[in-house]
């Protein structure tokens, strides 16, 4: 006997297609707000890497 | 990238490609290869197609966000599967206001589970469709670690990176959600409740 578990999710549904345009909506406003933040925020990692490697010279 | 360079990169690598550069197109693939897992297993969760498609929404928007949480230990279906399954667990008991239960386990206690939690023989002449109605009988944690097991294959090991639990934990809470599963199934009535 097979495991049933296997089956419960058969047959597997179509996803909607204009479910993909929703999406990468979403993603490109969360990419906006992303690369916003990241204007306004220092990136502490790269000014360490930058200081420290400067020091080495 | 090139297009077919991009369709031949094996998930890990793509997810790596999409950290380094946040690229949405090549988030756009990686939704057309998981988008029908991410929906079916939303679905299985979720009370129509409209609550379905919200929750596949959500989840790739999170995982967009997430991604970098992403750090290789596992494949990335297997975070994504428990990402997912996550997510909608949430959601599921978001509004019930219900507490989980922490329940203290002994180390006696676990000590003879071995591995007796990783076989499906107890399920084998379960049917499908009783199965199916009786899933929605126990709780949607039980649920998820019993579906992550038993229809996705995670081993133990997987299971225990996926929950961010010890391994003696996972198997616990299999043992404990497998014996509710049988009791549950084998105490079902026709008119569908549980005894």
């Amino acid at each position: 006997m097979e495991n049933p578990f296997k089956h419960i999710n058969q047959p597997l549904k179509e996803v909607p297609p204009e479910l993909k345009g929703k999406v990468m909506h979403d993603i490109a406003m969360a990419k906006l707000l992303m690369d916003l933040a990241e204007l306004f925020s220092y990136n502490l990692g790269h000014i360490i890497d930058t200081i420290s490697s400067n020091r080495k010279k | 990238m090139k297009t077919d360079a991009v369709h031949s990169l094996t998930d890990e690598a793509l997810v790596e490609t999409i950290i380094k550069t946040n690229d949405t197109m090549l988030f756009e693939v990686l939704y057309d290869r998981y988008s029908s897992m991410v929906y079916n297993k939303c679905y299985g969760f979720a009370n129509g197609v409209d609550e379905a498609k919200d929750l596949t929404q959500d989840v790739f928007l999170r995982v967009f966000v997430k991604l970098g949480s992403f750090k290789g230990k596992s494949k990335f279906s297997t975070w994504l599967y428990a990402f997912t399954y996550n997510h909608c667990v949430n959601y599921v008991t978001r509004n019930t206001a219900k507490k989980i239960e922490k329940q203290s386990v002994s180390s006696d206690s676990i000590e003879n589970i071995g591995e007796k939690v990783d076989t499906s023989r107890e399920f084998e002449n379960m049917r499908v469709e009783q199965l199916k109605l009786v899933m929605e009988l126990i709780s949607p944690d039980e649920k998820m670690i019993l579906l992550l097991k038993y229809q996705d294959g995670l081993s133990i090991k997987e299971l225990s990176e996926a929950l961010d639990l010890g391994e003696s934990a996972v198997k616990m809470r299999l043992k404990r959600a497998k014996e509710k599963l049988v009791h549950k199934y084998n105490n079902y009535t026709r008119d569908g409740k549980s005894i």
